[in-house]
């Protein structure tokens, strides 16, 4: 079975095939060449995954780009694909954000988040994109924060069955979510600490990293914070810490197993003030009970001292059984374990700081 | 009303590989970018954002000037004015200094090269070359000789004409004035080219040579671009 990885870096996406578990990995040359690649996206409903790319030139600004060939070939429509309103006086820094709408709902759904914090939604599979109004006219807005990468939102997750139901996640402010397809949003960070707040558990505020739905039970969300790492049993309402099992409760990235339920990895940083792997060990860690207990994984890891960043889009899964998992790092390194974390090889090396990872088998 | 806009070689594919432009636009330099827009919105909406503001690092020259230093978006366009879009440096140029060394090697006399120049550092409106220490460019007494510091400046200006216009094209020197202010003694020479006007057929610079960290000598250049 065949997966692609898509890499996107600092200086342009990189895409890379292996054939075959045991195969080398290809990497080819740099698409977008000198843009900064901060999100892709995966749609697999299309016959043909669609492939997107959100491109961030310095000089000429923000776009994104899609493929039906499985990076063959790209488009870009010729009106801005996501862009701020008149009336709002904002423009479009950075998308930060893909997800492809909920496996029960209209299948050319397709969510962006941005910088300044806003969810865009497409109706043609993710080529052009409307402002979801709703969310831009909360009342918290004006109170948004931002921490050190920009004020985004970075996670949106669509419930699979319920195509109502959508979680956002943004930095700083927290969870948001609706229930009724957009129309209203609560912030729901109930549990979630705020530790560089005078109150430490307010409505909203947090800084919240990342969040991953598991895909067994929707119901049930892991979400990496600015320290503390949670669980949510009601879709995304209230949290508890599952934090205990790991050595640290920073980080970036949080991804679930793409099918079995209760199975997540993340890759703990020391501290806010120290964001370096604990022991300078580069290792994943895993939990197969849903953050109750928490395993190490590093087999065919460097077991040199480890200094880079994980970023929090920089961790992924593929959709093969048993599942590929993958990190990159600042220090421009992929690597990859076909079995789930058991084992790791290196994809890549010396590639622009890695941004984001997204994976899919064919 | 006519005027033309010169895209930088990064955009040129939104124009079918074309370097240049011509809208019919009246009125002032937003005029000019929202026909550009209407008439190829990609390239439009990589030089301002969705709210019409110029992007940061676009720079944008009306007949020469930036139109920063005037009166930006409203500043008057005439009748057969030239744009120039250029990418400012802070973002990363196109032009890089290996770019130039390419330039050095293609496009001068031998006793030209035989100076050794060598481009450090271009930006969107200058470069600076280092002139190698050599016992042979020297004059009776052991200092370096004018004529090479000559030469240097007369080089970093075309250098930093490239830089500006994304490459090198045909041009000529009209006018070189030089003057020496302390004698340089077995060091290099840093040689900055900065343009002070850069037009549709002229381009004029101010050119620094700092020997050791100190000023050594100074030329204004003026170049005829053909």
């Amino acid at each position: 079975m065949s997966v692609l990885l898509m890499i996107g870096t600092g200086k342009g996406l990189f895409l890379a095939r292996r054939e075959q578990p045991g195969q080398a990995w290809q990497v080819g040359v740099p698409h977008f060449p000198m843009t900064a690649i901060y999100a892709v996206g995966i749609d697999p409903r299309p016959a043909t995954p669609r492939l997107l790319a959100a491109i961030d030139s310095s000089h000429f600004g923000p776009s994104v780009a899609v493929s039906d060939d499985l990076g063959a070939s790209w488009r870009e429509p010729e009106e801005a694909p996501i862009a701020f309103p008149a009336g709002t006086e904002t423009s479009l820094r950075r998308v930060w954000a893909f997800a492809p709408g909920s496996a029960a709902g209209d299948p050319s759904v397709v969510w962006a988040g941005t910088e300044p914090s806003a969810l865009f939604k497409s109706v043609d599979g993710g080529v052009s994109y409307e402002l979801v109004q709703s969310l831009w006219d909360h009342p918290h807005r004006p109170q948004w924060g931002e921490g050190f990468g920009g004020q985004a939102i970075h996670t949106i997750t669509p419930h699979p069955a319920d195509p109502d139901r959508v979680l956002v996640a943004m930095s700083t402010g927290g969870v948001y979510r609706t229930t009724d397809g957009g129309r209203t949003w609560s912030a729901t960070n109930t549990g979630i600490k705020a530790y560089f707040l005078p109150d430490q558990f307010p409505e909203f505020g947090q800084c919240v990293h990342k969040v991953a739905r598991d895909q067994a039970n929707p119901e049930r969300l892991y979400l990496q914070n600015h320290h503390g790492v949670y669980r949510s049993d009601d879709d995304g309402v209230t949290w508890t810490s599952i934090a205990d099992g790991l050595p640290s409760d920073f980080g970036f990235p949080v991804v679930a197993h793409p099918g079995r339920g209760d199975t997540l990895w993340n890759f703990p940083l020391t501290a806010d003030g120290s964001r370096f792997a604990p022991d300078f060990k580069c290792q994943v860690f895993r939990s197969t009970d849903a953050g109750k207990s928490w395993q190490p994984q590093s087999a065919g890891l460097p077991t040199e001292p480890f200094y880079s960043t994980v970023l929090r889009d920089a961790m992924c899964t593929d959709t093969a059984d048993p599942a590929g998992v993958y990190f990159g790092g600042r220090s421009g390194e992929v690597y990859a374990s076909p079995d789930e974390g058991e084992s790791w090889e290196r994809v890549a090396t010396q590639l622009p700081g890695i941004l984001c990872l997204r994976a899919v088998a064919l | 009303m006519s005027v033309t806009v010169l895209v930088p070689s990064a955009l040129r594919t939104e124009i079918a590989g074309e370097k240049s432009v011509s809208v019919d636009a009246t009125g002032d330099l937003a005029a000019v970018l929202a026909e550009v827009e209407r008439q190829w919105p990609r390239l439009g909406r990589r030089l301002r954002d969705e709210q019409g503001q110029l992007r940061r690092y676009v720079n944008v020259y009306v007949d020469g000037e930036d139109c920063r230093g005037l009166a930006g978006l409203a500043t008057p366009v005439a009748d057969g004015a030239e744009i120039q879009v250029l990418p400012s440096v802070a973002g990363g140029s196109e032009f890089t200094a290996a770019d130039g060394d390419k330039v050095l090697a293609a496009n001068f006399a031998d006793w030209v090269r035989d100076l050794s120049l060598t481009v450090e550092e271009v930006g969107a409106d200058y470069a600076t070359l280092r002139l190698p220490w050599s016992a042979r460019l020297a004059r009776e007494g052991g200092a370096l000789s004018g004529q090479a510091l000559m030469a240097a400046a007369d080089t970093a200006t075309v250098i930093a004409i490239s830089s500006a216009r994304g490459g090198f094209g045909p041009m000529t020197t009209v006018q070189l004035n030089a003057t020496f202010q302390r004698p340089v003694v077995g060091v290099d020479v840093l040689v900055t080219a900065r343009l002070t006007k850069l037009g549709r057929s002229m381009a004029f610079a101010q050119v620094d040579m700092v020997a050791g960290g100190v000023l050594a000598a100074q030329a204004t250049t003026v170049y005829a671009l053909l």
